[in-house]
């Protein structure tokens, strides 16, 4: 468990590591920078960032592999790493875009282009894929149901990575089917993003306004396609965990024990390679894009002030738009000043609360 | 399709997202039945108020050029121009045309520069 956290801590670091430059000029912790500060004196900021990030990860890292060797395994004192790590990142980002911030230049351009094409999910929806998904989605549930009454009193909710049940709860509607459920809120969430990536805020450059337009309009493809593998990973990893419920406590399905186990693995495997194999495909459109272009993002100055911590959040109450491109990251982020974004946040967020209330309703058998 | 505003320009940006929008129009870009994106997604795209880009629309529809629907957005209609817009178009030729000439342009530019138009606008049909 322990390296497991080290592993996504080190992801994490890199992430931080990597956030202020790739932009380069364009968004240098989020700022507007010249070439020649971002060669010079930029680096000498970049170095520093960069240092203290790594003494603050040795040193977190350090605290919790001492608590795990002498405590042993602490779940809880390793996610709490993991926020923690996060935390001093973020500050340490804002402390350097700050010391940043003095030197930004401004946009001189005065021609703005845009695109009146209306992207409508209909134009991105796969069929099949979405009747794979009704069948992922459905098909458990049925089964679910037919042999609900068959079902033991005592229900395995937690499973090692072997596969073998290790933790059980009374048996009720919310053990057997709040996956279900969750299952489709998750649908639910990921095609509001998806919905989201579509109507996202492009402002193009007046000039090679085409050829940028190509260019950004291949990256929304890239997301919309994530967006839609994550949704069918995820349905059919619930969908999975479903049916390994109906094995591991039915003795007529115990046959599938192993094929599901081995399943689980390579789904959610699967996710970490999506996720990788879309930032490598963003990376390398925005090298297109600099090369092509010579711009990666492009925005009007009004735009530009307001984004706030290095240019991870963005505030315009004068914006209509919902969705923007993340200025410093990969893939859209919120105009927080637009009350639209927070009822998308909203969709988001308070659902959690709810499931997490219902897997603590769940009565625990040893 | 793609329109282009710029800040430097005498015009309002309104009457530049109508003008582009009828440049466009010409160029056979946006035909009849073409749905024009919603007000507030041109709106975030450009960077402009809401008003500005409603104010655009508007004045498309007072044109006779889109319809506005509520619900379904502004439409381009076919223009089929009545009697009242013809003699308006010709005052406005006779304006643009007229502002050359007091500005020192002789017939030949002037009719070179309304060929070159012409040419941009049938050669991307």
């Amino acid at each position: 468990m322990f390296y497991l956290f080290l592993i996504t801590n080190a992801a994490l670091m890199l992430l931080l590591m990597w956030m202020p430059v790739m932009r380069k000029t364009e968004a240098f912790f989020g700022v507007r920078v010249s070439g020649e500060y971002y060669a010079g004196e930029g680096k000498r900021v970049l170095r520093s960032y960069r240092f203290w990030l790594t003494m603050i990860f040795l040193t977190v890292e350090a605290i919790a592999g001492l608590i795990t060797h002498y405590r042993g395994e602490v779940n809880s004192a390793n996610v709490f790493t993991n926020f923690l790590l996060m935390f001093a990142g973020m500050l340490l980002y804002t402390l350097s875009y700050q010391r940043v911030k003095p030197v930004a230049i401004q946009e001189r351009e005065t021609r703005f282009a845009a695109s009146l094409t209306v992207r409508r999910l209909a134009g991105y929806t796969n069929l099949f894929l979405e009747l794979v998904l009704a069948l992922a989605l459905l098909l458990p549930v049925g089964l679910l149901i037919y042999y609900y009454p068959e079902l033991p009193e005592k229900l395995p909710v937690h499973w090692n990575a072997k596969g073998e049940p290790d933790g059980w709860a009374r048996k009720s509607f919310l053990t057997v089917f709040l996956l279900p459920i969750l299952g489709v809120y998750l649908n639910i969430v990921f095609l509001a993003v998806k919905h989201g990536v579509l109507q996202t805020k492009l402002t193009l450059p007046a000039e090679q306004a085409e050829e940028y337009l190509r260019l950004k309009e291949k990256g929304i493809v890239m997301m919309v396609q994530l967006m839609d593998r994550l949704r069918l990973v995820v349905t059919v990893l619930f969908a999975t965990l479903e049916l390994n419920l109906l094995a591991t406590t039915l003795e007529s399905h115990a046959l599938w024990r192993p094929y599901l186990t081995v399943g689980l693995w390579v789904i959610v495997l699967s996710i970490p390679f999506l996720v990788i194999l879309s930032i490598l495909g963003m990376v390398n459109l925005d090298a297109e894009l600099r090369e092509k272009v010579g711009r990666v993002y492009v925005q009007r100055p009004n735009d530009a002030e307001c984004w706030y911590w290095g240019g991870l959040i963005y505030y315009n109450p004068s914006d209509p738009a919902v969705f923007v491109e993340k200025l410093v990251g990969i893939g859209m982020t919120v105009n927080m000043g637009n009350w639209r974004a927070l009822f998308y946040l909203a969709i988001f967020l308070v659902p959690i609360p709810f499931f997490v209330l219902a897997t603590m309703a769940f009565e625990p058998i040893k | 399709m793609i329109i282009t505003i710029d800040e430097s320009d005498s015009r309002p940006i309104y009457r530049q997202v109508a003008d582009e929008i009828k440049v466009l129009i010409a160029r056979r870009e946006l035909v009849e039945g073409t749905v024009l994106p919603p007000v507030r997604q041109l709106a975030g795209h450009l960077g402009v108020n809401l008003n500005t880009i409603a104010m655009a629309y508007r004045e498309l529809q007072q044109e006779g050029i889109v319809s506005i629907r509520h619900g379904s957005g502004a439409v381009v209609t076919s223009s089929r121009a009545s009697e009242a817009d013809e003699g308006r178009r010709l005052r406005q030729l006779k304006a643009a045309v007229t502002e050359l000439v007091v500005a020192g342009w002789t017939r030949e530019r002037v009719l070179d520069a309304v060929l070159k138009e012409l040419d941009e606008i049938f050669e991307s049909r």
